[in-house]
């Protein structure tokens, strides 16, 4: 490969694997440092407020961390696992190396995630594995496998944990978790075994010494302040610091002074005449009173926190009573509201029923009336037709209300008044055969033809002759024999269109009479008379049409004599 | 041995971050002052006529020893004015001429090592372009024109450098 060039000018940067060196050295260096503050080589007045400060904030912090992850691990359901978890992330600083600041957080993420403490510590140990092996921080492997967990695997894939794309859509989580399992089994071990890893165990351990100080700081602060402000408090801080000092330079100097005396090798405190039985029992008086001020707090907090999930929980309870309550109100109204509706739909059919049985109890009650044989039978059925009179017209009554019609409410009151009247006469038993009769009678349906309407009509049709200035009918042929009034006005017809006319009043049977007509009679249909060539005959014409429609039964005659013709078994001269 | 720079990578992000014009103007300072340097290399390349007939491109020549084109090889020599990756050393070249055809990387360079082999036999006196140069830096066309060159490049890069430097300096303590 042709590698020929000039450079006219260079930068020096360093290359990849100076940063590396350059990164961990700073890094160890930083462990370091941060070991010989955490030790507190200077016992300065200043030093000492400082570190008494730092280990203050270390303590507050702490127990803020706890309550956090308390506080989650009860949100997800795992409250009952809030004390084993902590001797956990406690157990795992102390093997690792690990800050508990960077564990709970980690174990938090987890917890939630997976919601079960057990896979969420067989998470985190797998956590530390491979941020001991890659290099990564242990929040950002943690953000990976929770992710993971729920079903995204882009995290993953960005720690270059060495699983292909293709596995980490194929493989299920614990299938990938095995697998990196596999790969960085003992990688937390063996950073803890390191001299960096000995330097963060140190670390650790200070850093819990910096805790529990600050934890016995803050007891014993609050005491000396207890009754005034956070002002006093601080105050209160800075001269303790400052009395803690001079006291810890004055042992210095008195130790100085004990190691000149010959007979005493080993200093002790405790030994010092007067003063050394004072500080032991000071020092016994402040142990004393830190256990039992942490037995106290303690008790107190159980109980507090206990008294403060069972308020939570009654509220809470109450709150789901009440809402499950008005739930189920409104379910009873919705359930009221639909059987109301169904109701009301069934109530609209059983109105169209009602008003097709009274139609049908109505027919039913024209046959029976046929059929009845005794008086009781006709009241009987009087009664049943009045009443269903009475029914009928209330729902025509009803009907015309609601089409807001004026008129027909008007007819319908009058109808229902009417038939009120009647029913309260049949009910009232006084009730006479006759007035049972007329009121039968009423119900029978008309005739369209009858005798008494025909006869009517004849003399409707004698009037109206005698207007035109006919003064008879006149037969036409043969012997005339005394007839019904209705033929008598046929056969008194003086012409043919006379005739035909009259015939048209009787019911349009016939169109045209011939001369040699004897007789007729509507009623039957039958027509008598004598041929042309002297013979009597006698026919009947049965028109099956509809009663009171002359075109139908004109059409219907036309047919017949058009077929007869055509079979020719008609003769005759009826024109067609 | 090229000049070494401090600060000039960061140089170039500050210009583009503060001083665009600058930033753009700094590359062609420093092309203007390569320039001369890849002319007078291509100058003393061979034409195609030159070469000796072995050597030229010629068919079923798909052996593995790279033929000579004077067009390619011409267009093989330039120059670069953008930061480069760090090499083995951690350095970053800010300026570089380079004679990057394998043709034109042996005529550069053959008979540095071996002046007695017959290659370098047969092709010695044909060329009017002689080795100038010394060690690594020694050659026949890029090397040559760079020695000839009597470090007037490299001064006008690191002028140029230096002048971007103060105009941003400059720029950057004036108050409105």
């Amino acid at each position: 490969m042709a590698n020929v060039f000039i450079d006219i000018a260079a930068e020096f940067t360093g290359n990849k694997a100076f940063k590396q060196a350059d990164s961990a050295t700073e890094k160890l260096n930083k462990g370091v440092k941060q070991l010989a503050k955490t030790f507190g080589l200077a016992f300065g007045t200043a030093q000492v407020v400082a570190y008494g400060k730092a280990s203050i904030k270390a303590a507050a912090a702490d127990q803020k961390a706890q309550q956090q992850l308390a506080l989650a691990l009860k949100n997800v359901g795992l409250g009952r696992d809030a004390a084993t978890s902590e001797a956990y992330i406690q157990r795992l600083q102390s093997e690792f190396g690990v800050v508990d600041d960077l564990l709970r957080p980690a174990y938090q993420t987890l917890a939630v995630a997976t919601g079960d403490t057990a896979e969420a510590q067989r998470l985190l140990n797998l956590s530390l594995d491979i941020a001991a092996s890659t290099g990564k921080d242990l929040g950002t492997v943690t953000a990976a496998l929770s992710r993971a967990y729920l079903g995204n695997n882009t995290a993953l894939s960005k720690l270059g944990v060495g699983i292909s794309k293709a596995d980490l859509k194929a493989k299920s989580f614990e299938e990938i978790t095995a697998q990196l399992t596999t790969t960085f089994a003992g990688s937390a071990t063996a950073a803890a075994n390191t001299f960096q890893g000995s330097i963060d165990k140190l670390g650790v351990a200070t850093a819990n010494v910096s805790e529990i100080i600050g934890t016995g700081l803050i007891d014993a602060l609050t005491n000396l302040g207890k009754d005034t402000s956070v002002a006093d408090l601080a105050a209160n801080m800075e001269k303790t610091a400052q009395y803690l000092a001079d006291v810890i330079r004055g042992v210095g100097v008195l130790a100085a002074k004990l190691k000149d005396i010959p007979i005493l090798g080993n200093f002790n405190v405790g030994m010092i005449p007067i003063v050394g039985s004072y500080l032991e029992l000071l020092r016994e008086a402040g142990k004393q009173t830190a256990m039992a001020q942490a037995s106290d707090n303690a008790h107190l907090k159980s109980l507090q926190n206990q008294f403060a999930v069972t308020k939570k929980t009654i509220t809470q309870n109450k709150a789901l009573t009440k809402e499950t309550a008005a739930q189920l109100k409104n379910k009873k109204l919705q359930q009221a509201i639909d059987k109301a509706n169904l109701a009301l739909n069934k109530g609209e059919e059983v109105f169209d029923m009602d008003k097709i049985q009274i139609a049908a109890a109505l027919t039913s009650q024209a046959e029976q009336l046929g059929k009845a044989t005794s008086s009781a039978q006709l009241l009987q059925i009087a009664n049943d037709t009045a009443r269903l009179n009475v029914k009928k017209s209330i729902l025509d009554l009803e009907d015309a209300i609601a089409a807001k019609d004026e008129a027909a409410i008007l007819k319908a009151t009058e109808k229902l008044n009417a038939d009120l009247k009647i029913l309260g006469a049949l009910s009232g038993q006084n009730v006479k055969l006759q007035d049972i009769k007329s009121i039968l009678d009423s119900l029978k349906p008309k005739d369209l033809i009858n005798l008494a309407n025909l006869d009517a009509a004849i003399a409707k049709m004698m009037e109206l002759l005698k207007l035109q200035g006919t003064k008879t009918l006149v037969p036409t042929t043969g012997t005339t024999t005394t007839q019904p009034t209705a033929t008598a006005a046929v056969q008194g017809a003086t012409t043919i269109a006379g005739t035909n006319l009259s015939v048209a009043a009787l019911g349009g049977v016939v169109t045209q009479i011939l001369p040699n007509l004897k007789e007729f009679t509507p009623d039957t249909g039958m027509i008598s008379g004598i041929s042309p060539n002297g013979r009597e005959f006698n026919f009947t014409v049965n028109v099956n049409t509809g009663i009171g429609d002359p075109n139908a039964i004109a059409e219907a005659i036309e047919n017949v004599l058009v077929e007869a013709n055509y079979r020719g078994t008609l003769r005759g001269l009826i024109a067609v | 041995m090229p000049a070494s720079v401090k600060g000039a990578v960061a140089l170039r992000k500050s210009l583009r971050q503060f001083s665009p014009d600058l930033a753009k103007a700094l590359p062609k300072e420093v092309a203007a002052a390569l320039k001369p340097i890849t002319k007078s290399a291509r100058g003393y390349l061979p034409d195609q006529g030159q070469v000796l007939s072995g050597w030229l491109p010629r068919q079923m020549s798909e052996g593995r020893f790279p033929t000579y084109n004077a067009r390619i090889v011409k267009a093989g020599i330039g120059y670069k004015t953008t930061p480069s990756k760090p090499n083995r050393k951690g350095f970053r070249s800010l300026a570089r001429v380079f004679n990057k055809s394998a043709a034109g990387a042996i005529y550069e360079t053959m008979g540095r090592k071996t002046p007695t082999s017959r290659f370098v036999q047969n092709q010695q006196g044909k060329y009017a372009s002689s080795m100038k140069g010394d060690g690594k830096l020694q050659g026949r066309a890029l090397f040559r024109a760079y020695d000839e060159n009597n470090g007037k490049a490299r001064e006008a890069v690191l002028a140029a450098i230096k002048g971007a430097a103060d105009k941003l300096n400059k720029r950057a303590t004036v108050r409105g």
